[in-house]
């Protein structure tokens, strides 16, 4: 009798204990990024054949399980992913916006200043500070123009750095669960299970990968369609050194990726190159709009206007550096024949409209992401928020648990005591 | 039912803080930058339009610049153009003079040097100059009127087809210009070649020559009537133009500052409102933020 009272009590004290250690490691760890609250899962001891049938024996810790549900990691990895990918190609595309800094210091105020120096020389034809003017005003046009393509050529070297840098995290990331898959195949440890999660947390936000728990306990990880870890096999990405914003799978080549490598991508492959080309598209336009009203006219001692701007879709410069050889008269020429300036300024009627569509291409595109960034935001914050009320610490439960299992210790305490005093009778029988 | 965790209230309440007080700074941002939109894509419409309605207006300042510049030229020449009326004023008076037949020798002699002097003033004005370009040269930058070999050959610079013309708006191109042709020259003569026929008539005493002048002059005059006419309705057509691109700048100014300027009373109350629910949410966290049963359990 008094024996088995004695174990029961025994393992109260004993479960008492975890639960008590398993709060105290839950507090503990209340303001850990990716813990996951652990739960001391009980049960009853297998009961003992006595004369009456079966009895009690007690409680045991059926183990340690987290509380984490496997949908809310999925949707916070496929909200996460997207959110940062758009959040990467906003903040490219208002760099763009810096790079191009309109609508006060950009090409459409350059342009501004070009027609007014022009009108002036249509006033006073021939005069060498007016076509000095022009020829100055030419050439800011041309050094803005050319800065913003540097720009934009750092905002590549930029991105495809981060790309690298992502990668390397994602590399390391993908290394590290294919371990955590080897030296634990079942049973793994909540905390293990908690970093495993944690860097899978990681892959969903650089590269957008998503995994998938197989019945062994492993864990299978894929991008693009594309398996990159399934169990203790891992296949790493790497830039591809030859065509910007493309990275390769080792075995299966190009790879399309999610998160912020993807986005990265998107920058790389879509988002500059599309604001470049309209950039160039309009600077195209403009050299040979130039060029041909400035052929078409004549300069004070006569000769036919010569091309004034060049450009190779890298540098855009100003051929003329002679104010004597802008040609400001029309073809009839003269030297108080302005109509060819006048001409050159009146080019702002198709020049002005084409230089507000590059500004309005650049920052439509950017407020499009913009908008879709702040959806996409809100939607990883609440997807975050809700993991996180499953699975983060509250201390009040910790608290009342604390207290209950206290209690539950104090009682068994007491029967442990109370056992004695009984066998104490017994003895002093 | 919800739980609420450590991580999720604190991380929750960083989050809407640190929405607040990014939407109080940009509020405060916009206010004292004074635009609406400091990139072009927190609003692309409205910085498409303003740069269009930027680029009018330049357009605007370029054609006033170019509608006085105009005016000015305009004046001067109507100037010139004045002193040659009372200068052939002048030549009629002595004329008619010389031609009643009772004067002598003496007289004519005299009458044909200030006639001569006359000449070469109006030659002179023929070729006067404004800012280092002539007047009445056409589309060149040398003389309007060269006499070219003695006696009295006079070669005219600037055919009337060289109009010199100046865009005051986008549909107004207005001619600024005569050739010293329009001014001087009515019909197959020219006023220099028959004020040097007149100095020789008086030397010869030709008196029919001398009645004849007369009439030249009074063509002479009618000639520079029209001229004078011609550059009056060219200074009117301009000042009105003028007077039109002052009110549209004025317009486009306004359209602009609708457009790029932050309204005052709205930014005001916006950056009160945004600061004081920022100064609510830190309220509202340094409360809920603290209460656990921890700070009851004794």
């Amino acid at each position: 009798m008094g024996m088995s009272a004695l174990n029961i009590a025994l393992s109260g004290l004993r479960v008492s204990q975890t639960a008590i250690e398993t709060a105290s490691h839950n507090i503990a760890n209340a303001g850990t990024e990716g813990y996951t609250r652990q739960r001391v899962d009980r049960r009853p001891n297998s009961p003992r054949q006595t004369l009456y049938g079966p009895m009690g024996s007690g409680v045991a810790v059926a183990g340690i399980s987290r509380s984490r549900d496997s949908y809310l990691d999925a949707r916070v990895r496929t909200t996460d992913s997207a959110a940062k990918g758009l959040d990467v190609r906003v903040e490219f595309g208002q760099r763009t916006e810096d790079a191009f800094a309109e609508p006060d210091n950009g090409i459409t105020a350059s342009l501004g200043r070009i027609w007014s120096s022009f009108t002036a020389l249509a006033q006073k034809p021939g005069d060498a500070s007016a076509g000095t003017q022009v020829l100055s005003n030419l050439n800011d046009l041309a050094g803005r123009v050319n800065q913003a393509r540097g720009e934009l050529e750092n905002l590549g070297n930029n991105a495809t750095q981060r790309l690298q840098n992502d990668i390397d995290t994602a590399n390391a990331a993908m290394d590290r669960i294919a371990e955590i898959n080897r030296i634990t195949p079942a049973g793994l440890a909540p905390d293990l299970a908690d970093e495993r999660d944690k860097a899978l947390d990681t892959l969903a936000a650089t590269i957008g990968a998503s995994a998938v728990l197989l019945p062994d306990g492993k864990v299978r990880v894929a991008v693009g369609g594309k398996t990159v870890v399934d169990g203790d096999y891992v296949s790493h990405l790497a830039l591809d050194p030859l065509n910007a914003g493309v990275v390769l799978h080792n075995t299966t080549g190009p790879i399309t990726l999610g998160g912020s490598a993807g986005g990265l991508q998107t920058v790389l492959t879509s988002d500059l190159p599309g604001y470049r080309s309209k950039l160039d598209t309009f600077v195209t336009g403009l050299v040979n709009a130039v060029n041909t009203q400035h052929a078409a006219n004549k300069t004070v001692a006569g000769l036919n206007g010569t091309n004034l701007l060049a450009d190779n879709g890298i540098a855009m410069t100003v051929l003329v550096s002679d104010p004597t050889l802008l040609a400001s008269a029309d073809a009839t020429g003269g030297a108080q024949n302005g109509a060819g300036a006048a001409a050159m300024a009146a080019l702002r009627k198709t020049l002005d409209p084409a230089a507000r569509d590059v500004v309005s291409f650049v920052g439509g595109s950017v407020a499009n992401l913009t908008r879709s960034n702040e959806n996409a935001q809100a939607l990883a914050s609440t997807a975050s928020q809700q993991r996180l009320a499953v699975t983060g610490v509250n201390l009040d439960e910790e608290m009342a648990s604390l207290i209950t299992d206290q209690k539950a210790y104090a009682a068994a305490a007491r029967i442990i005591t109370t056992v004695d005093q009984m066998l104490d009778t017994l003895v002093k029988m | 039912m919800i739980r609420t965790t450590f991580l999720s209230t604190s991380t929750g309440a960083t989050q809407r803080l640190m929405q607040r007080s990014a939407a109080a700074e940009q509020a405060s941002a916009r206010l004292s930058s004074g635009r609406a939109f400091s990139r072009p894509s927190e609003d692309p419409g409205a910085a498409t339009t303003a740069l269009a309605l930027r680029g009018e207006l330049a357009a605007m300042k370029s054609y006033q610049a170019t509608g006085e510049d105009a005016q000015t030229r305009l004046n001067v020449s109507d100037a010139q153009l004045n002193d040659v009326s009372s200068l052939i004023s002048r030549l009629k008076e002595l004329t008619v003079g010389a031609a009643s037949g009772t004067m002598n020798a003496e007289g004519r002699r005299a009458t044909a040097e200030e006639i001569t002097q006359i000449r070469d003033q109006l030659v002179g004005l023929a070729n006067a100059q404004h800012l280092g370009q002539p007047l009445f040269a056409g589309f060149g930058a040398g003389s309007a009127v060269v006499q070219t070999g003695a006696p009295a050959a006079w070669t005219f610079n600037g055919a009337a087809s060289e109009k010199i013309m100046r865009s005051v708006s986008d549909s107004d191109t207005v001619q600024i210009n005569l050739t010293a042709g329009e001014i001087f020259q009515a019909g197959p003569t020219n006023a220099f070649t028959m004020l040097d026929q007149l100095v020789t008539d008086l030397g010869t005493g030709n008196t029919a020559g001398i009645k004849t002048a007369v009439d030249s002059l009074d063509t002479f005059r009618t000639t520079v009537s029209t001229a004078r006419a011609r550059i009056g309705a060219a200074t009117n057509r301009v000042e009105n133009v003028l007077a039109g691109n002052l009110t549209r700048q004025t317009a486009l100014q306004a359209d602009l500052s609708k457009v790029q300027d932050v309204d005052l009373t709205e930014a005001i109350t916006d950056v009160n409102r945004q600061q004081a629910a920022y100064q609510a949410a830190l309220g509202a966290t340094a409360k809920s933020l603290s209460q656990s049963l921890v700070d009851f359990l004794r």
